[in-house]
């Protein structure tokens, strides 16, 4: 679990608003949105992983 | 590592290639059209001309520009003169046929294209003319069309086919 | 992991937010989310080593173990509430930053009761 993985969220975040203002500005508002709900559907994929790892860490550790 | 970067270089090239080919379909459509526009004109004047359907094609394979529809009435004018008895309609839809996959048109321009084939060489030159006149109107229409998508949506899919890559990359890395 | 490098950790996830919060709010919350895993993550050696040194301690002053238990657990109830109720509050939503506040106030003391009760039964037999 390192910090490179903050690295690719905020790459996922820069380009995925980009490409939504490309098709904001084409026309293409419904395509916008359906880029902008999955790219935050990827980056929600990755998350859950870590936090499931770590609150079941944090629980086995304290539940002593 | 090495092997990574070489990935997402390939990654990256072959997206923005694909989105460099969506952007330029519609202007090579459009070239298209144009050539097939000036080989109508040619035709309305060898018939206005009283040639004969061997001739004309033979005049218009030479006189367009674009190999690729100057080929298509060549196979014409070749196909005519053996005079196989096939009957023009088949003998037309052959010949595009033949040279579709190397054309940018739409499937609805075959469409067009195609049914023309019915009066080609047919004795009446007056109903030639008119279809030929209806084919020039279809032609300017859908250039018409073209040219106001093509300026929307040229840089849309660039920028779609670059930035993608990088997403896919940044992804999978 | 070193504190230079947990803060270094934290400086970077902040100007990343920054500059993302404006385009994109939504990336925004998942990478402060991201950014407080991460730290934590790292954290938990230590902590383990930690407890394992606390109930070491408590093994040797002959203090029974399920009150160094539940202090421990108190502990643990505290941190994650703190955490995403932190979370909820930078999303701006104060509402269910406060229902989980309460939620942990209300675990940490459904927790600590057998030890309060403990506490009065013996506080009886001394009083009678």
């Amino acid at each position: 679990m390192e910090i490179t993985i903050v690295f690719q969220i905020a790459a996922v975040g820069i380009l995925v608003a980009v490409l939504n203002q490309v098709l904001i500005r084409a026309g293409r508002e419904e395509q916008a949105m359906m880029t902008t709900l999955a790219g935050l559907v990827v980056v929600l994929f990755w998350i859950i992983q870590y936090i499931s790892n770590l609150f079941e860490t944090v629980q086995t550790l304290f539940r002593l | 590592m090495a092997l990574k970067i070489l990935g997402s270089i390939l990654i990256i090239a072959s997206s923005g290639l694909a989105g460099l080919y969506f952007a330029y379909k519609p202007y090579y459509r459009k070239s298209d059209l144009n050539s097939f526009f000036i080989a109508l004109e040619i035709l309305e004047n060898e018939i206005n001309n009283y040639s004969s359907l061997i001739e004309a094609s033979f005049q218009i394979s030479q006189k367009v520009s674009d190999k690729n529809i100057s080929e298509i009435f060549l196979y014409l004018c070749e196909k005519l003169k053996e005079k196989n008895g096939e009957e023009t309609e088949k003998i037309w839809t052959d010949s595009i046929n033949k040279y579709k996959s190397s054309l940018y048109l739409n499937q609805e321009d075959y469409d067009t294209i195609a049914g023309m084939g019915k009066i080609l060489n047919s004795f009446d030159r007056e109903i030639e003319i008119k279809n030929i006149a209806v084919l020039k109107r279809y032609i300017l229409t859908s250039i018409d069309e073209i040219n106001i998508e093509y300026t929307k949506n040229r840089r849309m899919f660039q920028s779609i086919g670059f930035l993608g890559g990088l997403i896919i990359v940044i992804a999978l890395i | 992991m070193s504190i230079v490098q947990i803060g270094v950790i934290g400086l970077i996830c902040v100007i990343l937010i920054i500059n993302i919060r404006r385009e994109n709010p939504q990336i925004a919350v998942l990478l402060s989310l991201a950014g407080g895993l991460i730290i934590t993550f790292n954290l938990m050696p230590i902590f383990k080593s930690i407890i394992e040194l606390i109930t070491q301690i408590s093994e040797k002053i002959d203090v029974n173990f399920k009150y160094i238990s539940m202090i421990i657990k108190i502990v643990g109830i505290a941190y994650i509430a703190e955490f995403c109720s932190q979370i909820c509050i930078d999303a701006g939503e104060g509402a269910v930053a406060s229902k989980i506040e309460l939620a942990a106030k209300v675990f940490i003391i459904a927790a600590s009761l057998p030890v309060i009760y403990g506490l009065i039964q013996t506080v009886n037999s001394l009083l009678s």
